[in-house]
């Protein structure tokens, strides 16, 4: 269980996450949303112990990340996948090599298994995300959307407890949005999965989320279901569900 | 004035900070060589610092005892030493030169391009990406590097010895018409092991220096294409200067005494 508390965080003189609670519930999916710029990556990396808070506690099953050193904190993070928002891929290795990456190095350590097996175990995990033929390439060679599916289907492709999408589906056609939707749904049903997925797209929003949580100002101004976010009056919450370029919400800031 | 006293301060604790930083990077990536990592996954690093490194090594080595003969001849010919010039050649490019310039010329080669290649990986996340896999990028980046140049630096100065002296002899025997035989005797006669030896340590000392420095400011980059344009530069200059400055003690302590 991941469990959010008091987060706060500046860089330099801008604030960014100013006391975020948040509790992520076992086998469901969290999302995450709110404007460009307003700290959801930042806050996805503080679970992950990339970022370290100004102020407040991020702690997993009770242990918190602060009292943990590198080697415990790799330990913990054996449990996670991310996907970045960039993709992060390797690019001196080939997309292949990139997917089972996380089983080749699991533990942090280089466990040796038959490159035919690998290369089976790749090609299998990128059709799930609707890639064929690309085993082979280098990442430079994709398209934005095709290193973002890549790099997804090196999130999935050993079986983490915890999966964190930083936008999932940005960059991709609306078919292509839908078949991801659809595989993170069934990660979680079928495995179990618990996910947090940040995202701008409401769409998707509505396809997945099991708890919806909404980032604003540097705290969390919403929290709840798709159904309860609708009916919600929240005039912030409105404004961005709703698309309107006037409101609450000021641009610009 | 108080204002540039502030600024002095602040470049000073600046410095001091990064002397710190400097010294726990090096000291996290040699806590991190086990497991040491397999063989193909160094493979890359040891391609690039041998074999891709010996044209130019050769080039400038054939060069620096083509010259260094010239100059030598010309200068003992006063003495009527000019019969000398082998082993004179052969002890300062054994104890010094090749060591030195081996490590500067790869300082340029090997320094930049690893501050580079880290510091594009830091930018866009993949070096964070190695951490959330468990990976310790100390062990996964700096170690195979580190090991490939500890064989491979030192076998490159010993090439580079041999291609100078081989080329002095080009000079030396066409001008002073001297016998490769003879040429060799009179270096075996002034050379002794403790030369070679010193300058292969010097080299064992400079590849780690290459490597380290190179690392560290590629791991440390901020700020884009242009943040990773200064970790080179920074990488380059830095491992330029720790060589010379380790190359002055290390002397010192080889021959000092
Ligand atoms: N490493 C950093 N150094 C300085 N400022 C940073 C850093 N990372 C993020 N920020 C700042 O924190 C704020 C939040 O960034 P973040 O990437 O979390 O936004 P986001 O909500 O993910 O936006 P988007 O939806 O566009 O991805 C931004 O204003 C950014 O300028
Ligand atoms: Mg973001």
């Amino acid at each position: 269980m991941i469990e959010v508390k008091g987060l706060y965080k500046r860089f330099h003189d801008k604030e960014v996450l100013n006391g975020v609670d948040l509790s992520i519930e076992e086998g469901k999916i969290t999302t995450i949303i709110g404007q460009s710029g307003c700290g959801k990556s930042v806050l996805l990396k503080h679970i992950v112990g990339l970022h370290r808070p100004d102020k407040g506690t991020v702690t997993i099953d009770d242990v918190s990340l602060a009292d943990m050193d590198d080697d415990a904190l790799r330990a913990c993070r054996t449990q996670f996948s991310y996907l970045f928002q960039g993709g992060a891929l390797f690019d001196s290795l080939s997309v292949w090599e990139n997917v089972v990456f996380p089983l080749v190095w699991a533990g942090g350590h280089h466990h040796h298994y038959e490159k035919d097996m690998l290369q089976e175990k790749a090609r299998q995990t990128l059709e799930l995300v609707g890639m064929h033929h690309v085993e082979n390439m280098k990442p430079s060679e994709l398209s934005g959307g095709m290193k973002k599916r890549a790099a997804l289907a090196r999130a999935i492709v050993h079986n983490p407890r915890y999966i964190l999408y930083d936008e999932p589906t940005t960059g991709l056609d609306p078919v292509m949005s839908a078949v991801i939707d659809d595989l993170i749904r069934r990660l979680n049903t079928e495995l179990g999965l618990t996910s947090v997925v940040v995202t701008h797209d409401m769409q998707s929003v509505s396809h997945v989320s099991d708890q919806v949580c909404m980032l604003y100002d540097g705290r969390i101004v919403f929290k709840g279901s798709v159904p309860e976010m609708n009916q919600n009056s929240n005039p912030i919450l409105k404004q961005f569900i709703k698309r309107k370029n006037k409101g609450p919400i000021l641009f610009g800031r | 004035m108080i204002y540039y006293q502030a600024m002095q301060v602040t470049k000073i604790t600046e410095f001091i900070q990064t002397v710190g930083r400097f010294s726990l990077f090096t000291g996290r990536s040699y806590r991190s060589f086990l497991p040491i990592p397999p063989f193909s996954h160094m493979f890359k690093d040891f391609y690039e610092i041998s074999v891709r490194s010996l044209p130019i090594i050769a080039l400038v080595s054939a060069f620096m005892g083509i010259i260094m003969s010239y100059q030598l001849i010309y200068e003992l010919r006063t003495f009527g030493a000019e019969m000398y010039v082998g082993g004179i050649v052969a002890v300062a490019v054994c104890r010094e030169l090749g060591p030195v310039f081996a490590a500067m010329i790869l300082a340029g080669r090997l320094s930049s391009g690893i501050a580079a290649e880290l510091g594009t990986m830091r930018i866009s996340e993949q070096i964070d990406a190695l951490e959330i896999m468990s990976v310790n990028p100390h062990n996964y980046l700096v170690a195979p590097r580190l090991v490939a140049a500890l064989f491979m630096i030192p076998l490159l100065t010993v090439f580079a010895d041999a291609i100078a002296i081989g080329a002095s002899y080009l000079v030396a025997g066409k001008i002073l018409n001297i016998h490769i035989l003879k040429y060799m005797d009179n270096i075996r006669f002034y050379l002794d092991s403790m030369d070679i030896l010193s300058g292969l340590l010097k080299s064992v000392a400079f590849s780690q220096i290459i490597v380290i420095v190179g690392s560290y400011f590629g791991y440390y980059t901020r700020g884009g294409a242009e943040g990773v344009g200064k970790s080179t530069t920074n990488a380059v200059v830095t491992a330029s200067i720790m060589i010379l400055v380790a190359d002055y003690f290390l002397t010192a302590l080889f021959f000092g005494g």
